[in-house]
């Protein structure tokens, strides 16, 4: 046998690469396969994507151009001026009081004297009739006047210029202010806002489908455990709420309450 | 001054998302409503890919099988102490390239030998009792020299697919990715419209070529140096053989 023959006998690759080809084309027929019957989420990461936030604050004091926007105060009437006082008048010259009687002993016999009745009220003084009092003469603008710096969302709520955390606006993109609205001032209701401390507290629920309230915990405390649980009673206690509205199209609603104590 | 309380609720409220339909943005939505250009090219990436996983898979198990059988030719050839003994074993070891090298060895021994005593019977180097020599041991060693390129060559055989996938198929992507950009910026020219949201998926969806090349090179590249290597170390395996050949036939038939 020549070398050449020899040489020219093993020119020929050894077999087996159709085979490999084969096993190489199952496989990625196999992984395109898993990448279409893969589970949701497997592919994408739409679950852990952070969720659209709306922070919408109610209520708020008058406090000038950071805290304006969609307060009930803000749209009371500017209380009004008081009048300036009358200018003093020099006093008239009057005679001297009487002289007091000398301390004399009582007589014996004398009858007790009779007190007059106190006057009957028919109406309580102005005062006590819901009025504030004015405090002074000062002038004040009233917020509804005062540039708050706040945007219009259009349906009469509008976000507040911007105090502490959860006060701005994010994304709006829930359908029926009027529902928060409600929910807001349902749970206010049940919650008391002053304190010997200024402090916030964040609660987390869900409102579900039908208007009740689950899930509800103390998100961020407020360094006050009796802060926090009177805020989250404010919450667990409303229980109940209107069904969601239907043009709302998820199953439920999560909701962080911002609960900000003042002295 | 003290102000009437300050009752402040700030909300913050998230919508869940859950059961929320809507245009699909998964991988697979944008590759179906891609054009037939990216289509294309996705298509020829999987293609290289399929053919270099071939090649992979293929070579990991040559090259394993050559090995276990070199090893044991090499075991073979050192503990007998006649050439025909080895050449009987050669047909089961034939993935081996050693073995390719004995074969021509042996071959070009075996003529020579033959040549110059041609009524004695070669393939027996220590019988006889009139010693058989060599013409030239050089003849000898170019016929390992050729076998050697002949089991090189079918060693690194289809290996430079892997290389030419490994260097191409990221610029085939990122071919597939600028098409696909430009779609959509002529689609903001017709639509008059930046909102990232009609942009948006034509992007992701070109985005989808490079990340298929890179999918594709990746294995490639590590196949190409994996196996340029190891064939290295047959070569030099080889070279090693041939020279212990030589020697033996030097020391034999001289």
């Amino acid at each position: 046998m020549e070398v050449t023959d020899v040489l020219r006998d093993r020119m020929s690759a050894p077999r087996g690469f159709e085979r490999m080809l084969a096993a190489s084309l199952v496989a990625h027929i196999g992984i395109v396969a898993a990448f279409v019957f893969a589970p949701g989420g497997w592919l994408d990461n739409r679950r852990a994507a952070p969720k659209t936030v709306m922070t919408i604050s109610l209520g708020g004091g008058t406090q000038g151009p950071e805290n304006g926007g969609f307060t009930p105060m803000g749209g009371r009437a500017v209380q009004e001026v008081k009048p300036p006082d009358e200018p003093k008048r020099p006093e008239p010259v009057r005679p001297p009081a009487a002289k007091a009687p000398e301390m004399t002993v009582p007589l014996p016999n004398k009858p007790p004297t009779k007190t007059a009745p106190p006057p009957k009220v028919a109406q309580a003084p102005d005062e006590a009739r819901g009025r504030t009092p004015t405090r002074g003469a000062e002038t004040r603008t009233g917020s509804a006047v005062a540039e708050t710096g706040a945007r219009g969302q259009g349906f009469g709520l509008s976000s507040g210029g911007g105090q502490g955390t959860g006060s701005r606006l994010d994304v709006a993109d829930f359908c029926c202010p009027d529902y928060l609205v409600l929910m807001i001032e349902r749970i206010r209701a049940n919650w008391n806002a002053r304190a010997e401390v200024a402090s916030e507290a964040i609660v987390k629920f869900s409102v579900q489908r039908d208007g009740t309230i689950a899930g509800a915990e103390i998100e961020k405390g407020s360094g006050y455990t009796a802060l926090d649980i009177a805020a989250l009673r404010a919450v667990v206690g409303t229980r109940q709420l209107p069904p969601l509205p239907a043009a709302y199209p998820n199953p439920s609603l999560g909701v962080h309450l911002n609960f900000q104590y003042t002295r | 001054m003290r102000t009437l309380g300050r009752p402040f609720f700030a909300l913050l409220m998230q919508a869940d998302t859950a059961g929320s339909g809507g245009t699909d943005t998964s991988i697979l939505g944008l590759i179906a409503r891609s054009t037939p250009i990216s289509k294309a090219v996705l298509l020829t990436l999987v293609l290289m890919s399929v053919a270099s996983w071939a090649i992979i898979l293929y070579k990991l198990w040559v090259f394993r099988r050559s090995e276990q059988q070199s090893a044991s030719f090499i075991e073979v050839f050192r503990r007998s102490s006649k050439f025909s003994e080895v050449q009987a074993v050669c047909r089961s070891l034939g993935e081996s390239p050693l073995v390719g090298l004995f074969q021509s060895g042996y071959a070009e021994l075996t003529a020579q030998l033959r040549q110059g005593a041609p009524e004695d019977v070669a393939g027996s180097p220590k019988a006889g009792t009139t010693r058989p020599t060599l013409k030239s041991l050089a003849a000898v060693d170019r016929a390992l020299m050729r076998a050697s390129v002949i089991e090189v060559n079918k060693l690194e055989s289809r290996i430079t697919f892997l290389a030419t996938t490994a260097s191409i198929s990221p610029f085939v992507g990122l071919f597939g990715t600028v098409i696909g950009i430009m779609m959509s910026f002529q689609m903001i020219g017709e639509t008059g419209s930046t909102n990232l949201a009609s942009v948006g998926p034509g992007i992701a969806e070109a985005l989808v070529a490079t990340a298929a090349g890179l999918v594709a090179a990746v294995p490639a590249v590590v196949g190409y140096n994996h196996f340029s290597n190891r064939v290295r170390l047959f070569a030099s395996q080889m070279d090693d053989f041939a020279m212990e050949f030589l020697n033996i036939a030097e020391r034999n038939f001289t």
